[in-house]
């Protein structure tokens, strides 16, 4: 401790500057957010000028981070007591190990207080149930943005092999590997490869694997990703490998849709809200021949994508907690909806995502997390992704084969959950 | 060595004393603070329950992943080192005798200072098997192995040591060149009288003249190998599998996904006395070709 | 750097014998060095020429040569983020970061060099010791001490962290400077009634501005292109240049186009700078290696 404080005093000193300065600030009260980069910023940034200028008791200032960055970051911050956010974004993958670790503040108690929000107006039975896992009954963040996987394909291709929509598994496959030509350039399916969660090889995994009836863990909360339906999964996941760029095993989520979008790929399996760059003629050479359809189903009888959000949470340690709320409370309210969706967001609200003017991707996402699943609310998840993304890279390399790649990953995470 | 004067006893730490204090507290804190560090449970997923322990040594030696990831780091770096040291050696002797080196230095230099978080994404790009530039010209030579090197778990090493090479060649060359054109005259025409063979020359004179500056050159490259991390997170993230996972990436992943914060200290402080013995063992190196 | 005045090509290390010879070797010399110049630079010239291709091109194969250019990624860079700020925090960290490291630094050198105290050693060390540091090590006690200062996401707080990272190099170069300033030239200036701080300050700093600026030159481009701690230790205020990079790889994609445009805007500064003073890069690079 001493030695900290000698510490301040030296650098205090050298940078010439009083290091701390009190005192409260006459005025609204200021709070930072932390937003992720891209879409989530897009969307945040007008919404937020608007909240702004629609009040004098807060004021927003956002900080922008990038998205492969932002979870290493609030957790140096909260690790030392002192972090930089009063509102804080996060991926499903960070979710579990945040509450865990006790830095979000539950806002149930919130959404009773009148002065704050208005409950029924916002109306949080809109949000659709898989995006709104509770710990131990506590709501600890909204759902801020979504986008299930769903199948875009290539209409001209399937019409020229005489192919109709692939609606399940198996037809998927077919389709695939018919269309599938690397002497001409063109791949029948392309992956997300790269070590990675959310945008890379897990998240692109994980639809399959529920669909053919696997699981991350099963009901009891044992781990299960080495049963035999998640081994078959595996296995059919590392054939469509086999027929897409050999270099996927680098591709996160963006890669993989830019060769889409370069015309070399048939049929692929992302996100939902990727197809407005699809669509984009200026990126795309695809934009006239992409279509979309829902998740094929698999050997279970259905199609179940994941889950897959981002939210925003109120940091346990801001000072300015209400303030917080009724900024967030703004940002995913009802009134906020028009300027949200102006700026190119998928918004988790049923309403808005089955409006009978919403683009088709809306449709097909609120279809998508009907029956959509959330990974495990396990404090270790996080930690879990981890080394079931490395087995997945070496079984995508051919280091190991499905069996083995998901027995030794089961194996290690059995050895650091205990079960 | 030094020359040296002046008797006064506290002097010379007046002098010093500003750096010394500086470094100790921006250095010597981050450096105790992760020793005291490792010998704790801390888990960022629940803090609270922190506790004193001395389970991280043990685990570390027994952790087959760790020690991989040492392994891949010494090919990694024993594999750039190799090639620069080469190949900007080369460079340096064909910069000797051209008739222009002195005024191609300025472009010489440019893959030394291009930032390198941006060229390690770049080379994702450049290194794909559908449009990547590499595998276009690799193609007319006729040199292209048929796959792109950086997504196979057995040349993924390869393409991290040619971006390394890329990278660093300049910086080998440049400092051999320096020792080149300050070997005497007198010497090289004495040999030219003797009419001893090129090779004989560049054997038994030349390379023991710049003994000295090849010897700084691979400690440089040495500190800088070690600490090898934003290009291999920029390119591959340690993959395939963990094929090019080095113990940087590997103790990345101990703190941000496992949260494993005192086992990641327990690593770090592994690796910084893995990197302080190698690069004591090369200053000495260093030092006696020096004295020669 | 000596060799200055003598005709490179005229005298050879390598000709041991008739003319012809003497040309074919010269030769070979100076197609190897273009050779190797023009491949290293393949990487820089190709993120430039992507720079300007819409993503159509930047996808066809095989790549391109002929295109329609386009401005747009640049359009997008400098419209939609705040890239000037970026570049003036870039500078701002980089530069106070340099001025503060020579002033500590040099002093430092200066007792170093001139004096023999105990502990010399032991700082010499240490300053290496600080360079061998896993980078991830020290950004968890680098935030906690931003944080306890205010210091957090500020040109200032930043620029003391890459003071850190600078001044063991500095320390070392500028030993390497003073050392070669003969001490007579300093003991006649007190002579002639200088104080000590009169003949550093008048006479030795003056013999060692190459050294001065050569080290600020290799500081100042180090502090550009450094990326984790920046990206960690900042946010909306104080974020570089190389850290906007970020900006383009969003949540689902990775947008080459904005890449490579806001990757050449970060990496042409610090090129052009590189070559107008490879001069003293070169110098700086080489003596610290050397003679360190």
């Amino acid at each position: 401790m001493a030695k900290r404080l000698m510490l301040v005093v030296i650098i205090g000193l050298l940078a010439g500057v009083p290091s701390v300065s009190l005192g409260a600030p006459a005025g609204p009260v200021e709070i930072t957010a932390a937003i992720t980069l891209g879409i989530n910023l897009d969307v945040a940034r007008p919404v937020t000028d608007r909240f702004n200028a629609s009040q004098n008791e807060v004021r927003v200032k956002i900080d922008a981070i990038p998205w492969t960055s932002i979870f290493e970051k609030m957790m140096i911050e909260f690790s030392t007591g002192r972090p930089s956010h009063d509102v804080l974004m996060h991926s499903m993958s960070m979710f579990p190990s945040l509450v865990r670790a006790g830095y979000l503040e539950p806002l149930d108690a919130y959404f009773e207080r009148k002065d704050l929000v208005d409950k029924a107006a916002f109306d949080l039975k809109d949000f659709p149930e898989s995006l709104m896992p509770r710990e131990r009954g506590k709501l600890y963040h909204l759902p801020y943005m979504t986008g299930p996987q769903i199948l875009f394909y290539r209409e001209d291709l399937l019409r020229a092999a005489g192919l109709g929509v692939p609606s399940t598994t198996e037809e998927f496959m077919a389709a695939v590997k018919r269309l599938h030509n690397p002497q001409r350039g063109m791949y029948g399916t392309v992956l997300h490869g790269i070590r990675s969660g959310a945008g890379g090889n897990t998240y692109h995994f994980y639809p399959f694997l529920f669909s053919f009836g696997g699981n991350i863990v099963d009901a009891q909360g044992r781990t299960a990703i080495d049963s035999p339906e998640a081994i078959r999964a595996l296995e059919y996941w590392l054939e469509l490998g086999r027929n897409a760029p050999p270099d996927a095993i680098n591709f996160g989520a963006g890669p993989a849709s830019e060769s889409m979008m370069a015309g070399n790929v048939a049929l692929m399996v992302t996100y939902a809200d990727h197809y407005a760059r699809f669509l984009d003629p200026k990126r795309s050479k695809i934009a006239s021949t992409i279509r979309w359809a829902p998740f094929p189903r698999g050997p279970v009888g259905r199609g179940i994508a994941v889950a897959h959000v981002w939210s925003v949470s109120i940091s346990r340690y801001s000072r300015q907690k209400e303030a917080a709320f009724k900024y967030i409370a703004y940002l995913l309210s009802k009134q906020a909806m028009p300027e949200y969706v102006k700026a190119g967001g998928v918004p988790p609200r049923q309403s808005i995502l089955t409006a009978p003017d919403a683009p088709p991707a809306f449709r097909l996402s609120a279809e998508g997390l009907k029956t959509a699943r959330g990974v495990p609310l396990d404090h270790q998840y996080i930690r879990m992704e981890e080394i079931l993304s490395v087995e997945l890279s070496n079984a995508l390399a051919g280091k190991k084969n499905a069996a083995q790649a998901l027995r030794d990953a089961a194996a290690e995470i059995r050895r650091i959950r205990g079960r | 060595m030094l020359a040296r004067f002046g008797k006064s006893a506290s002097l010379p730490y007046l002098f010093v004393a500003p750096a010394v204090l500086l470094l100790l507290a921006i250095s010597a804190y981050p450096i105790v603070f992760q020793f005291l560090l490792s010998f704790t449970n801390l888990n960022l997923a629940f803090p609270a329950e922190a506790q004193r322990y001395f389970g991280n040594y043990p685990r570390l030696l027994a952790d087959p992943r760790f020690w991989s990831s040492g392994v891949v780091l010494v090919k990694l770096w024993l594999g750039g080192l190799a090639l620069t040291m080469l190949l900007g050696t080369a460079i340096a002797l064909a910069a000797f005798r051209a008739t222009f080196a002195r005024r191609l230095m300025p472009v010489l230099i440019l893959p030394m200072v291009a930032t390198p978080v941006v060229m390690a994404h770049f080379f994702q790009y450049l290194y794909s098997s559908d449009y990547g530039l590499i595998r276009f010209l690799l193609e007319r030579v006729r040199l292209y192995p048929g796959f792109n090197i950086s997504t196979q778990a057995g040349t993924v090493l390869y393409s991290l040591i040619v971006i390394d090479t890329w990278q660093w060649t300049p910086f080998v060359m440049l400092i051999v060149w320096a020792g080149l054109v300050s070997i005497p005259q007198e010497l090289l025409d004495a040999v030219r009288v003797d009419g001893a063979s090129g090779a004989a020359t560049l054997w038994h004179l030349i390379l023991p003249a710049v003994s000295g500056e090849l010897a700084a050159a691979a400690l440089f490259r040495t500190v800088e190998g070690l600490r090898a991390f934003v290009i291999i997170w920029g390119l591959t993230r340690g993959g395939p599998g963990t094929a090019s996972e080095v113990t940087s990436i590997y103790i990345y992943n101990t703190a941000f996904r496992s949260l494993d914060l005192g086992y990641a200290a327990a690593q770090g402080m592994a690796l910084l006395v893995f990197a302080l013995a190698v690069s004591l063992l090369l200053l000495r190196v260093v030092a006696r070709t020096r004295a020669q | 750097m000596s060799g200055a005045g003598r005709v490179r090509g005229e005298a050879g290390p390598l000709r041991p014998g008739g003319r012809w010879r003497l040309d074919l070797g010269l030769w070979a010399a100076n197609g190897a060095l273009v050779a190797y110049i023009v491949i290293s630079l393949v990487p820089l010239a190709w993120l430039l020429i992507t720079s300007f291709k819409y993503q159509v091109d930047m996808f066809a194969r095989p790549p391109r040569l002929l295109f329609t250019p386009t401005l747009d990624h640049y359009v997008t860079v400098l419209g939609k983020s705040n890239f000037p700020s970026y570049v003036k925090n870039s500078l701002l960290a980089g530069g106070l970061a340099t001025g503060a490291s020579l002033v500590i630094g040099s002093l430092c050198a200066y007792g170093i060099a001139r004096f023999d105290f105990r502990g010399r050693g032991a700082i010499l060390l240490w300053v290496l010791v600080v360079r061998l540091i896993p980078p991830l090590a020290l950004i968890i006690p680098f935030y906690m001490m931003l944080r306890s200062l205010g210091l957090y996401d500020t040109v200032l707080g930043l620029g003391i962290v890459y003071l850190s990272l600078n001044l063991p190099l500095t320390v070392w170069l500028m030993t390497t400077y003073f050392a070669e300033v003969p001490v007579a030239v300093e003991e006649a200036a007190m002579v002639d009634g200088c104080s000590r701080i009169g003949a550093l300050w008048r006479v030795v700093l003056p013999l060692t501005a190459p050294g001065l600026v050569a080290t600020s030159v290799i500081t100042l481009i180090f502090s550009w292109n450094e990326f984790p701690f920046a990206l960690m230790l900042t946010a909306g205020e104080a974020k570089t240049a190389p850290v906007s990079i970020t900006e383009w790889l969003v949540e689902r994609g990775l947008l080459w186009g904005e890449l490579s445009a806001s990757g050449t805007l970060i990496i042409l500064p610090v090129l052009i700078f590189a070559a107008f003073v490879q001069r003293h890069l070169v110098r700086g690079l080489t003596i610290g290696a050397v003679k360190s």
